[in-house]
């Protein structure tokens, strides 16, 4: 076979454009949102549109309200086709405003009163409106604005009077093409932009949702996004526009699910809207209350969006409420709320996919030159139809940029809005979400480039050069912001840039550190290196010198109970009492994890008020101690001392080693033991700074995260060392030392090059063993990784291998390496006849990361797929391995060695029941990339012919065996090389003993998906489900 | 070598950017510029001041 794509591009361009279409549906074009909430008013004007706490607005009340407004806009100046502001978060004055405005013919844009004043002064300076519209909570935001700016107060309490509720004058109407709205959202220019949409945008969506979803007046709807995210937009106008009713909640912000979940069950709600992040702790709630499981039951229909929805999460929810659909939706601002829908399945198990485009509207693949991309191959998304709004107020440049000409005849509309989105389209056409292409990326679901986040703290005039990153995983990702002085003699301090941006930046989008460098590190491009810069984040405060800043500690139990929440749940080594839980970059979404778990601690549930009106350790537990009776603090105080464990320290050796570095994250991350690792490296700062460049190389973020601290607080040591010398290389008293002080030690060190002989590897693998040995006479627990290889590949027929067994000498492959290894085992297994305790681990082929799909460097399989990658070909094979994922491995040894779960002394067979037949792995890769299926002499060729350049391709081709004449297939020699897959290995103790860990995927190649991303260089920004 | 743009106007008179040499979509016009990506873009700056469509322009 030859490469697939483009051999046809005419017929291959038709069926792809066809996949991006969505159906074609008639809706009111000639109508506007203002229109068909009219009707709905005529038809049934009695009808409650609202309720928010104990009020309910009928249509006609809410029409009426809505009238008076527009009349006060009208003799404020308003006239048609202007941008109005409403500064108004939640209650009936929101919605009666957004009509209002419409019903003069202007737009609308919701402002935040909770925004810095810099913000919005900046924001209505450009708008420079006649008026802005203000509830009386908010009246007062404006005179900090700009003390003459007028204002229109909606004011419900104010019955309205005769003359101010007939409708304004004819002829104000907007017509559909006319503007509904604008949004502002964040720009990657440094300075906010109002993206601008069209009633006939909106109407097209909201008339698809009740074409899908049911007439809305079968539908009680919760307004549960903020009102200055476009979301909120659905779920406001769609029940008004459809006969339903709107649920407007009552804020004062504090996100307070259980309150939500209440909410839903007084109204009955049955429809709403969550943000993926929030939705888990949701259902983390749910999933323990059984009474807010029955508040929730009403619910039909949840639409999901604003980040990449995990799979987990939702079959989760759809577990516990199955009476839900749930629909994840996708789309920007810029192009009517979302047009991108998909309803999910049980089919979904994996992956929530982001479906197809809505009613009239398109959502197309592109590549680089503008073509339809083939299935299965990324490609930039574009959308267009009906959903395309237009563009951004004053911005002209990038409106160009973004609104580009539309060259498919197909898909109706002059423009298409480019998404900076990368995606790509599946067999059975459906969308998967990538990753950006840009700095955009997303927190708790908010919209955030890191350019507007840097050129707001560049701003400031101590400031040079400002740079902000994003350090781990969603949910628990940081932002942090770098700076350079603008004087090497004035550095301005951390503290003081972290108060100029939370003046200047939403909430959202202020950094939770501010890091000031000397000097950024650039590209060869001159640009500032991310990589780099996240990586000397860390080096440079694990080498930090001096005291750590000062941390006031508990100063009881009931301080120490809370203290302990706030770690888990800020992921922090140390906190301070008298530190406000926002300084540490404490989010609402994670103060409600901290209420979860503080009730956990206390044994009875907490309310998030109790304790956010209380902001550091020492006043929450000052008010935790009043609140509850004296038995109950005794109790806490009980719970709280039985969960104390004795402290251990465990040696590791070979963390800087791919098994060995997921070991280390492990016990870092879940366990609170000490550690002492034995590095090669010149001095301990030496040490820590390889120790922080693995973990970072292997994308194990949050054990990187905290290993700076770890290293401060001695929790973790680095001690220089050479495992082949005696004494590993240290000083007698040293040594001495640690045999008297560790539980256990975790060897995770070995030489492996299978090129080599028995001599190069007995230092590593065979003294130091010996001198481990030595040191565990001590007491401590040895635990020791071997390899199942150093049994020979099996004949045909052969019998099981159990756990119980060592090969006879002369059994044993004849490689050095696992010839090393034998020794080491036997040499175990002799010490432990003189009483001294060990665990032998024999792992197969050890398999990337579930989550980060980061593959061990030196694997075998890794580097063959790494080969056919860059040669651009796959072979046919019929060659098996094991397929054993390394945070099973670490996960296993950490815990087992922490005695988290308890193993007996002896060899155990660590394998994963799951196979792959490298036959199914090349032909997903092939796909993915479009490479060539040739024969394995012609992939051997090629590999040859670009060796040279690659040390890893190089390696690869000395161990390939040379091609049988006249065969296409790899020869049986090749199969064998991978000779845990040929060979049947019994794993009995392992399985026993292994139940607590994650259950295996039903699909072994669908946990390669993340994997083969990560090898075919497509990055993802926005991590997807764990 | 840089890749060069042209910018085109539709009948609203709204202006966008399209890649030089290849065929223009049809609604749109060049307009008369072409150069490098920036280029373009910054000529739209200076002369797209107006933003809404003609049609609604009042």
């Amino acid at each position: 076979m030859t490469r697939q794509p483009h051999e046809n591009p005419d017929e291959h361009h038709l069926a792809a454009i066809h996949l991006f279409l969505g159906p074609h549906h008639d809706f009111p074009r000639r109508s506007t949102v203002l229109d068909l909430f009219h009707a709905q008013k005529e038809n049934a004007p009695d009808r409650p549109a609202i309720r928010y706490r104990d009020i309910t607005v009928s249509y006609a009340d809410l029409d009426a309200w809505a009238n008076v407004t527009a009349n006060r806009l009208i003799s404020g100046g308003v006239r048609a086709g202007q941008l109005i502001p409403v500064l108004i978060a939640d209650g009936p004055e929101f919605p009666i405003s957004l009509f209002g405005v419409m019903k003069t013919g202007s737009a609308f844009v919701p402002l935040d009163p909770a925004w810095p004043v810099d913000r919005l002064r900046a924001i209505v300076a450009e708008l420079s409106p006649p008026v802005v519209v203000v509830s009386p909570a908010t009246a007062g935001i404006i005179g900090e604005l700009e003390q003459a700016l007028p204002t229109v107060i909606v004011d419900c309490a104010e019955p309205p009077g005769p003359a101010d509720r007939k409708p304004p004058p004819a002829g104000r109407a907007p017509g559909p093409e006319d503007l509904i709205y604008g949004f502002y959202t964040s720009g990657s220019t440094g300075a906010p932009k109002c993206a601008l949409n069209h009633h006939r945008g909106l109407v097209n969506r909201l008339t698809t949702m009740s074409r899908r979803f049911g007439d809305g007046a079968e539908h009680v709807t919760l307004q549960n996004s903020r009102s200055t995210f476009d979301s909120s937009m659905w779920q406001v106008l769609w029940p008004l526009v459809s006969g339903g009713q709107v649920v407007l909640p009552h804020r004062d912000g504090i996100l307070d699910l259980e309150e939500t979940a209440t909410a839903i069950g007084r109204y009955g709600v049955t429809m709403t809207d969550f943000v993926p992040s929030v939705l888990e702790a949701f259902v983390s709630l749910l999933e323990v209350r059984e009474d807010l499981r029955e508040a929730t039951s009403s619910l039909r229909r949840m639409l999901i969006g604003g980040e990449a929805a995990g799979a987990g999460v939702v079959h989760r929810l759809r577990a516990l409420l199955p009476g839900l659909e749930v629909t994840n939706t996708f789309g920007p601002t810029e192009c009517s709320i979302g047009s991108v829908f998909h309803d999910v399945t049980d089919a979904d198990a994996d992956r929530i996919p982001l479906g197809r485009p809505i009613d009239n509207t398109a959502a197309i693949l592109l590549d680089d030159d503008l073509k339809p991309v083939p299935v299965n191959t990324p490609g930039e998304m574009y959308l267009g139809g009906e959903c395309v709004g237009a563009g951004y107020l004053n911005d002209p440049e990038r409106t160009a940029r973004v609104l580009v000409a539309n060259p498919f005849p197909q898909i109706p509309g002059g423009k298409l809005y480019r998404t900076g989105d990368l995606a790509r389209v599946d067999e059975d056409g459906l969308m998967y979400f990538i990753g950006r292409r840009d700095e955009q990326v997303k927190l708790g679901g908010v919209r955030v480039e890191l350019g507007d986040v840097a050129s707001a703290v560049a701003d400031h005039p101590l400031v040079g050069n400002a740079v902000a990153i994003v350090l781990g995983e969603a949910p628990e990702s940081t932002l942090v912001c770098c700076v350079t002085p603008r004087s090497p003699d004035d550095p301005p301090s951390p503290e003081l840039l972290r108060g100029y941006a939370a003046e200047k930046l939403p909430a959202e989008q202020v950094p939770h550190r501010i890091v000031v460098l000397d000097a950024l590190p650039l590209n060869h491009n001159g640009k500032a290196d991310r990589k780099a810069l996240a990586a000397l984040i860390v080096a440079q405060t694990a080498t930090q010198e001096g005291p750590a800043e000062p941390v006031e500690p508990p100063a009881d139990p009931m301080e120490e109970l809370v203290c302990s929440a706030w770690r888990d749940v800020l992921d922090r080594e140390q906190v301070s009492v008298v530190v406000p839980f926002s300084d540490y970059g404490g989010t609402s979404l994670l103060a409600y994890r901290l209420t979860a778990a503080i009730s956990e601690r206390l044994g009875r549930p907490v309310p998030p008020r109790d304790l956010l009106v209380a902001s550091t350790v020492r006043a929450q537990a000052a008010r935790l101690t009043q609140g509850v009776d004296d038995d109950c603090a005794e109790l806490a105080y009980i719970r709280h001392d039985l969960a104390w464990s004795p402290p251990q320290t465990l040696l590791l050796t070979g963390a800087t080693g791919f098994v060995g570095a997921h070991v280390l994250a492990e016990l870092l991350t879940r366990s609170n033991a000490g550690l002492i690792c034995l590095v090669r490296c010149a001095d301990p700062a030496d040490g820590a700074r390889r120790l922080t460049e693995v973990l970072e190389q292997y994308g194990l973020t949050s054990a990187w995260q905290l290993l700076p601290t770890a290293l401060k607080t001695g929790r973790v040591e680095v001690i220089p060392s050479d495992l082949g010398s005696e004494l590993l290389g240290l000083p007698q008293r040293r040594f001495d030392a640690i045999a008297s002080t560790v539980s256990g030690v975790v060897n995770a060190a070995g030489a492996v090059n299978f090129l080599s002989g028995y001599l190069d590897h007995r230092p590593a693998n065979v003294l130091g063993v010996q001198e481990i040995i030595k040191l565990a006479s001590g007491g401590a627990r040895v635990h020791t990784l071997s390899t199942l290889s150093i049994f020979p590949p099996a004949g045909p027929g052969a019998p099981p291998v159990t756990e119980d067994r060592l090969p006879a000498t002369e059994e044993v492959a004849a490689d050095g390496y696992n010839r090393s290894k034998y020794v080491a085992e036997s040499l175990l297994a002799d010490a432990h006849r003189q009483g001294v305790r060990s665990v032998v681990y024999r792992l197969g082929e050890v398999w990337p990361h579930r989550a980060t799909g980061v593959a061990n460097p030196d694997s075998l399989a890794h580097n063959l797929l790494y080969a056919c990658a860059r040669t651009g070909c796959v072979f046919p094979t019929g060659a098996e391995i094991d397929v054993t994922p390394v945070d099973v491995v670490a996960e296993f040894v950490a815990r087992a060695a922490t005695g988290d779960i308890e193993v007996p002394d002896g060899a155990m067979h660590v394998l994963w029941p799951a196979r792959l037949r490298f036959a199914e792995a090349f032909g997903v890769l092939a796909e993915r990339c479009a490479l060539d299926r040739v024969g394995y002499p012609r992939f051997r060729d090629r590999l040859e012919a670009i060796a040279e350049t690659d040390e890893r391709l190089a390696g690869l081709l000395l161990l390939l065996p040379p091609p049988v004449a006249d065969q296409d297939a790899a020869p049986a020699e090749f199969d064998r090389m991978f000779t845990d897959g040929s060979r049947h290995f019994d794993t009995r103790r392992f399985s026993r003993h292994a139940t607590s860990l994650a259950r295996p995927e039903t699909d072994g190649l669908r946990t390669l998906d993340r994997y083969l991303g990560e090898l075919t260089g497509i990055h993802a920004f926005v991590p997807q489900e764990r | 070598m840089e890749e060069r743009f042209v910018v085109v106007i539709n009948h609203e008179e709204q202006y966008s950017i399209w890649p030089a040499g290849r065929e223009i979509p049809a609604g749109w016009t060049e307009a008369g510029t072409e150069g490098s990506k920036s280029d373009c873009l910054a000529h739209i700056a200076r002369v797209w001041t107006d933003l809404r469509p003609m049609s609604v322009r009042r």
